[in-house]
Parts: structure tokens; C-alpha cells; sequence
């Protein structure tokens, strides 16, 4: 029987004990004497969230792949917990061996979030790990970052030996093979990292230092060592049908977020849209192979026994496959007694037909994403989906028999304008009369019902809008009320529900994102005083950020509401995603003039990322 | 065809909460190819009911749950060499079994007869054993318990999310024996009249003026019952048969 970290007392205290004491089916166990490298691979959230997450499984079904390696999992102890271990003095410990990260190798840190940054300053600190990088002893494990934050990693540079820039499948041999070198010649953590940071993908932050314009933007990045390189190009798995894939995987005892077998079927996206970051980072788009996506959908099935399966990419709709494929998953997970949801499909009459045969019309309801109100900002931001679309899609589903239509919209997208917002309204209002006008009297027994959710805009690293200023709480709480009176002016008012995301949290995020190494220590200090899960709403309090940041005499609105100039050096432009910055700039151009850019399958626009060789800049095009 | 499964819950397994535990079963007899019935509709369910619930905390040598299935074939693993040659009964025991992580294990399975009713309503008691009580309480539990036997009625307050009430647990105390350091009982876990292990503890704790939240017990699950047609209690995988 394996020995718990937790004593029983404590485990029959807290909440969810089964959170913590690892030994779920298809866990990876291994003897700890006979591997050379221990890694520790943590989502900084709690185990319900991180559980699910699939770049995760990849790693670590790779990790463990390897014989000298054995890779555990690690996630940020509920705040009831992580009150016990600092009041006993219980270090974090992995969930398979139950033994202290501290004495790892590795501890890897995925980045998901802005929101979870205080959480990794949480688990360094239970684990024992001092919190700034060159603080850190030969003893101590190697921090390393990785995941969609990494791609400005820098008001977290602080804390990290270690970014691993890119996909995971490709340089994780290289990097653990130097780190047994290094240790062969007894060599010590600075040796270590100064060779790590010349294999490809490897940012070592603490090898440059940024330099500021009396303004506070950027003035230069100047190199500490001088064999560093000057820029970091994303890593990329380029054949996604022969790689690593997590054929069994874990399988939680206790309910999380998703329980479900989770099926990428291709990385990136061919649409550009203007506000989206995976949609840049992810280029080029590549298929995994049909045949290879069926294989490995049954051996997972097989091997976790979930009941439920789920397509997992940007588009799912712009899959070339998707029609062979889902007729195989339907009729494969009929014959287990398997559902299927099928998130991010466009609506269209055969994703209509194929949903139709795998849920329950009446109880399930249809998404769609125009992001904004009117054609003119649609265009701005480069979505190609036009009201005609909509209002075609909504109609072939009410005669279908669906009767629950959720719209999702962004506000404060730059250069918008009230009548943008209140078009949002006039979108939701001709929803719902495409419903009465279509649908006879007779059949109209359980009525419509529209759901217009509306996020705040962030704009992001590495996209066209990076430029762009991003909206105060205060301008945020007006568009919301601008945007339900615009629903409230409706005829259809009444079938129309409207949710708005909080906006204190959105201020945050976009200060977090688009930051820069200045941020290093008022993230220390909110820890410092006591805040941890900020991407919980009970427990998030940007009162505390706020003191922070004005004590430490940092301004939000400088990282948030200026337009960035043309010119503007960034923290994140020593980053080399394949997409080009001059690509970006040009499409922040194109965004202001509402000039709309044609997909990748379409026509390619040159972005940059066919630098990498592969994916869709190198796939044949259909003729229009 | 109704089948009984017997199982054990031991180790780090007792933090599994019941619920995670019905969970845990379905997708383990989703591996093992058992050909269980679902029922009907979009989100068919697997026929499946689990005698009694086992407390976060619990060890168990004999946790019932009973299942249906269409046939005693093995869907989609028809061909593993481990499980040819033997009987019904064997094949799927090996099967389901070898699902099972550290903690959990396979004890039996068993034939049903058609008119088996719903086994939770046929559950009539349990026995369990309290283990870690502190060497310097054994003369003073031993007294305890043997004026607890001795009573005509032990009133204890039942508290319920609205109201408290006072309740004989004496009738439903079937067996109370200390021995050699541990603390067996066998009380009544039907559905109408269960006692918990701990509310008999917490009465010998409080006879004792002992504050029981300052021990540290572990709680084994042994055996639960039905009542067969003489009204004596017998173990519920009994009232199967070898298939």
C-alpha cells in the first residue's frame, strides 16, 4: 500500500480528500531508485481543474514513456489545505510517489492562465523552493514554464529558471539528456541553464534584463550572458499522427471539470481572428490523420471506460475529416453507450444533422459566437461570420426542433461604437423572430429562449489587437448597460436573457497580459499578503492589487488603456511565434480601416508561419 | 440476469465518497467488457444499484452492489487469453478484478435469482470493527460495553438537518463485543433503522466522558446482511449462486 503525505485526520478534514492521494487507474507508477530524472509537472489550480487538462496527459504519458524518467503530478492544495500544510509545516508532494517536490528534478508549471500566477508563487512556497529564480541552490529543482502564458512570460520572469517556448513533444529529450550531463560533470544549475538555454524553444529569463524609456515603454533588451540568444523561436510538433498521445489516461476518481475522453484532432486555426491569441500561437494549422484519430479515440475509450467523448480544437467545423470521422465515433460510441459533444462546430445543416443524432434536441442548446453586434465591427475583427449565417443557422435549428440559442459577444473591441453594442440587441432580437416567423403557432409550445453573454475584451500578446487600448471597469459597466438596454429596446425582449463577466477580474487580466518585468514584484507582494486563487471569484480581491500597484507605484492604465504606438518595442517581441510582427501590424492596420483578411484554406496572407515547413501553408488550395 | 458483485474498499480508497464510488464502478465495468443492460434514451445509465453507502473514512472487507447484464459474454475482449477456460462466474470475476486499482478488490460474484428484489431495500444490518482505541481505555470500554448489552434501551439524540430527536439505538445493537483490543458490532443497517458505527462509539465515548473527536479510529466495513426467510441475518452475497 502507498503511504500518504496527509495524515488521516487531516485527509477526513478537508474538503475533497480524493484530491490528494493520487492512485487513480492509469497513474503512472514507478520506482523512484530507478530513474535518473523525477519531474513534477503542476497545473497551478486545483485538482478538479487541472485534472482535465489535456496538455498535461500528452507530457506526461511522454515523461513516462521514457524508462529514466518519472514524471508525477502536482496541483495548488485548496485554500483549506494549504492553511493545514503551512500551520504543520507538511512540504507539497507530488500525487504518485506522495513525496516533496523539493527533492525533484523538475518542477514544470503550466501557464493557462493570467489569473493563476499568485498560485505558482503558492506552490513554490509550500514546496520549499525559494521564489526567485537566482535565489535558488544546486538542490533545488529546475523551475520550468510552459503553456499559452509563456508567451509573455516576462511578469513572471522572476520566478522561472526556465520557459519552454512552444509545443512539448519536441525538446524535452534534449533538455532532460543536458540536464544528465550536467550532472554527470557535476556541474551546477548555472552551468545547466547556460547550456539548456541554447537548445531550441529554451527561454533562460535570467540571462537578459529590459531597459525602460523615461515614458516606461521598453527601450532595450540587453543579453547578461553573451552565448544567450537574442531571439526564441516557438517549438512545433509537426507531424501530429505520429507522436506522443496519452492513449490511457488518467481517470479521476472524483468528479471534475470535464470527465471525459478528450480527442485533439488538429492544433491552430485558419481564421485570424483579430482578438484571438490561440489563433495566432497555433499557426500553422495541422491535422491529425483521420485514421490515426480513430485508433486512438477506441484505445482510449477502452482504457478509462469514460462515458463520454469530446473533439477538442479551435474550429472543429474546419476539420477536413470531420464528416468520416464523426460517422465512425457515432456508430463506434453507440455500440458502448458513449455520448459525444461536439463544442466549437459552426451551425450549419450538417452539424444540425449530426447533433441531432447524438443529443437530446429539446434539452440541448446551440452556441453561437458572433463576438460583436454589427457587420461593421465583425469586420474589425475579422470575424467572418455574417448575420445572414446566423439568422440561416438559427432557422435550421428551430425547424430541427432546438428552442435554446446562446450568443456570445465581446465588448469594448476597439474603435467601437454604442450602436455597435446596441446591435448585439437587434442580433438577438431577429433571432428570435426568425423563430416566430418560422416556426407555425402550432409548434411554438415551448418557446424561445436567447442567451447573450458578453465578456470584455483583453487584448492579448502576439495578436493583431496588441496595439489596441483596452476599456476601464468603468467604461466596461457603462457598455453593459448600454448592451441591456439595447436588448431591453427589443420587441422580443422577454426571450432574450443577458449575463456579463465581471469585470475587476478582466482589469487584472489585461494588466498581467501585456506586462512586463516590472510586475515581478507586485505579484510578490499580493502573495506576500495572503492572496492566493485569484481566478476564483470568493477568493480573488482586487482591492489588494490595486494597494499594490500603487504603492509600488505601478499605473494600470499604462499597461491597459494607452494605444501602443506603431513602433513600440513589446516584452514579448524577442519571441518568435513564425507569425510575424510586421504581420500583425498589418492587420492591426487592416482592423482599423475594417478590412477583412481571407482564411488560411482560402488564401494564404503570408503571416510568417510558413517557416516551420508544414500544416496548412504547404496543403494544396481549393480553387474558389 | 441479476448479478451480485462483492468487493473490498481498503487503504487510501476510504477517502472515495460513495458517489465517486458508483462512478468508479461504472466506468471499471465499462473496461472489463462486463455486458451490463442500459437503460434507454440519450444518456443511457448503466442498471446498477449499491446495497448500502460506505462512509468517507470507511475500510470495507464486503461492499455489495448489484448489476444486470444481457449476457455472461465479455464485450470487446472475447479474446484475452488470461480468461479463457473458465467458468461464467470465474471470467467475469477476472475481469472486473483486474480493473480494480490498489485499494479496491473483487471478492465474488454471484447469480441472482429473478424475483432478487432491490438489494439497498433488502439490506437488513452490518458489521463493523473499530480498531486504534488506546491501550489505557481497554478496562473502562469493556465495562462500557458491557452495561451498553446489558441495557434495556441507550437513548441517544439523532440530529437531522431540521430537528433532533431522541432514539433507542439498543434494538438495532445486535452484537457489541470488545475483544482484544477491538471493538466489534453488528447493527442494523436497513433503511428505515441504520445506525452508524459512529453513533454507537460516540455513546460508549460519551459513557466514558471521553471527547471521541480526540481519538484516532479507523473503521472496517466486515460484512453486510440480508434477513433470510427465518429472519435470521445472512450475508448478502449468500443469497446468490454460483453461474
Amino acid at each position: 500500500m502507498r503511504r500518504l503525505a496527509l495524515s488521516d485526520d487531516i485527509l477526513l478534514k478537508i474538503d475533497k480528500p480524493a484530491r490528494y492521494i493520487g492512485g487513480e487507474i492509469n497513474s503512472c507508477m514507478k520506482d523512484a531508485a530507478s530513474v535518473d530524472i523525477r519531474f513534477a509537472m503542476c497545473f497551478p489550480d486545483v485538482y478538479d481543474i487541472g485534472m482535465c487538462h489535456l496538455g498535461i496527459q500528452i507530457l506526461y504519458d511522454m515523461f513516462n514513456s521514457w524508462d529514466d524518467v518519472w514524471c508525477e503530478r502536482v496541483y495548488s492544495p485548496w485554500p483549506d489545505l494549504d492553511a493545514v500544510m503551512r500551520r504543520d509545516d507538511i512540504p507539497l508532494f507530488a500525487l504518485e510517489s506522495q513525496d516533496p517536490v523539493r527533492h525533484f528534478d523538475f518542477l514544470g508549471i503550466t501557464l493557462q492562465y493570467e489569473m493563476c500566477y499568485t498560485n505558482i508563487l503558492q506552490i513554490l512556497d509550500l514546496a520549499g523552493i525559494p521564489l526567485i529564480a537566482t535565489e535558488r541552490s544546486d538542490d533545488d529543482p529546475i523551475i520550468i514554464g510552459g503553456g499559452p502564458c509563456s508567451y509573455n512570460p516576462e511578469p513572471i520572469a522572476d520566478f522561472f529558471d526556465i520557459f519552454y517556448i512552444g509545443e512539448g513533444e519536441t525538446r524535452y529529450r534534449e533538455l532532460l539528456d543536458t540536464y544528465k550531463a550536467c550532472k554527470a560533470e557535476g556541474l551546477g544549475r548555472l552551468e545547466f541553464l547556460k547550456r539548456a538555454c541554447r537548445i531550441p524553444g529554451m527561454y533562460v529569463p535570467q540571462f537578459y534584463q529590459e531597459t525602460y524609456n523615461p515614458d516606461g515603454t521598453i527601450r532595450e533588451r540587453i543579453k547578461l550572458y553573451d552565448e544567450a540568444p537574442d531571439t526564441i523561436r516557438k517549438e512545433v510538433e509537426m507531424n501530429l499522427s505520429d507522436t506522443y498521445y496519452p492513449t490511457k489516461p488518467l481517470v479521476p476518481f472524483m468528479q471534475t471539470a470535464q470527465d471525459r475522453v478528450t480527442l485533439e484532432i488538429q492544433r491552430g486555426c485558419i481564421r485570424g481572428c483579430r482578438f484571438c491569441q490561440a489563433g495566432q500561437l497555433y499557426r500553422p494549422v495541422r491535422e491529425r490523420s483521420v485514421e490515426y484519430l480513430k485508433s486512438i479515440a477506441l484505445e482510449m475509450l477502452d482504457s478509462t471506460g469514460l462515458e463520454e467523448l469530446t473533439l477538442s480544437s479551435l474550429s472543429s467545423s474546419d476539420y477536413s475529416g470531420l464528416e468520416e470521422l464523426l460517422e465512425f465515433l457515432i456508430d463506434e460510441c453507440n455500440k458502448r453507450h458513449v455520448n459525444i459533444s461536439l463544442p466549437s462546430l459552426r451551425i450549419d445543416a450538417f452539424s444540425l444533422d449530426v447533433m441531432s443524432k447524438v443529443q437530446d434536441v429539446r434539452k440541448s442548446s446551440l452556441t453561437f459566437a458572433p463576438e460583436a453586434g454589427t457587420q461593421r465591427m465583425r469586420n474589425i475583427i475579422n470575424k467572418g461570420l455574417t448575420e445572414e449565417v446566423i439568422l440561416k443557422g438559427a432557422s435550421e435549428a428551430f425547424h430541427g426542433g432546438w428552442r435554446r440559442v446562446k450568443l456570445y459577444f465581446m465588448l469594448g473591441l476597439p474603435f467601437e461604437t454604442d450602436e455597435d453594442i446596441e446591435g448585439i440587441g437587434e442580433l438577438c432580437n431577429n433571432v428570435a423572430m426568425t423563430f416566430f416567423d418560422e416556426i407555425p403557432k402550432e409548434e411554438r409550445r415551448e418557446p424561445v429562449q436567447i442567451v447573450a453573454s458578453t465578456s470584455f475584451f483583453i487584448p492579448k500578446p502576439f495578436t493583431p489587437l496588441q496595439w489596441a487600448p483596452m476599456g476601464t471597469r468603468d467604461e466596461f459597466v457603462r457598455k453593459a448597460h448600454v448592451c441591456l438596454n439595447g436588448i431591453h429596446s427589443q420587441l422580443n425582449q422577454k426571450r432574450i436573457k443577458y449575463n456579463w463577466h465581471d469585470t475587476d477580474t478582466s482589469e487584472l487580466e489585461g494588466v498581467l497580459a501585456r506586462g512586463d518585468r516590472r510586475l515581478g514584484p507586485v505579484i510578490m507582494e499580493v502573495y506576500k499578503r495572503g492572496q492566493i486563487y485569484d481566478a476564483w471569484t470568493e477568493y480573488f480581491n482586487y482591492q489588494t492589487w490595486l494597494d499594490v500597484m500603487e504603492e509600488m507605484g505601478i499605473d494600470k492604465d499604462f499597461y491597459n488603456t494607452r494605444e501602443r504606438s506603431d513602433d513600440e518595442i513589446f516584452p514579448w517581441d524577442f519571441l518568435d511565434i513564425g507569425v510575424t510582427k510586421r504581420f500583425l501590424l498589418n492587420e492591426w492596420h487592416n482592423a482599423r480601416a475594417g478590412i477583412v483578411t481571407p482564411n488560411c484554406r482560402d488564401k494564404c496572407s503570408g503571416c510568417g508561419a510558413a517557416v516551420f515547413g508544414g500544416g496548412i501553408c504547404f496543403t494544396d488550395r481549393e480553387q474558389a | 440476469m441479476k448479478l451480485r458483485i462483492q468487493f473490498t474498499k481498503h487503504g487510501s480508497m476510504k477517502f472515495i465518497g460513495h458517489l465517486d464510488t458508483m462512478r468508479y464502478f461504472q466506468k471499471a465495468i465499462r473496461r472489463s467488457g462486463i455486458d451490463i443492460t442500459y437503460t434507454g434514451g440519450y444518456s443511457p445509465h448503466q442498471v446498477m444499484a449499491f446495497a448500502h453507502p460506505l462512509g468517507v473514512g470507511v475500510e470495507s472487507e464486503s461492499e455489495i452492489v448489484d448489476i444486470e447484464v444481457n449476457s455472461y459474454d465479455l464485450i470487446l475482449r472475447d479474446t484475452d487469453p488470461t480468461l479463457t477456460g473458465l467458468s461464467n462466474r470465474e471470467r467475469l470475476l477476472a475481469a472486473l478484478d483486474a480493473q480494480m486499482s490498489e485499494g479496491f478488490t473483487i471478492r465474488d460474484i454471484r447469480l441472482l435469482p429473478d424475483d432478487a428484489g432491490n438489494a439497498m431495500a433488502f439490506v437488513a444490518g452490518a458489521s463493523y470493527e473499530i480498531h486504534g482505541i488506546p491501550e489505557e481505555m481497554y478496562a473502562a470500554v469493556t465495562g462500557v460495553v458491557h452495561d451498553m448489552v446489558e441495557a434495556k434501551e441507550i437513548m441517544i439524540l439523532k440530529k437531522t438537518k431540521k430537528s433532533e430527536q431522541l432514539t433507542d439505538i439498543r434494538q438495532g445493537m445486535y452484537d457489541l463485543r470488545f475483544d482484544d483490543g477491538i471493538l466489534y458490532m453488528t447493527v442494523d443497517a436497513s433503511s428505515a433503522g441504520n445506525i452508524k458505527p459512529d453513533t454507537v462509539v460516540r455513546a460508549i465515548c460519551d459513557r466514558m466522558k471521553t471527547n471521541r473527536d480526540s481519538l484516532s479510529l479507523s473503521v472496517l466495513r466486515t460484512e453486510i446482511y440480508g434477513r433470510d426467510s427465518e429472519g435470521r441475518l445472512k450475508p448478502l452475497i449468500d443469497f446468490g449462486t454460483d453461474f
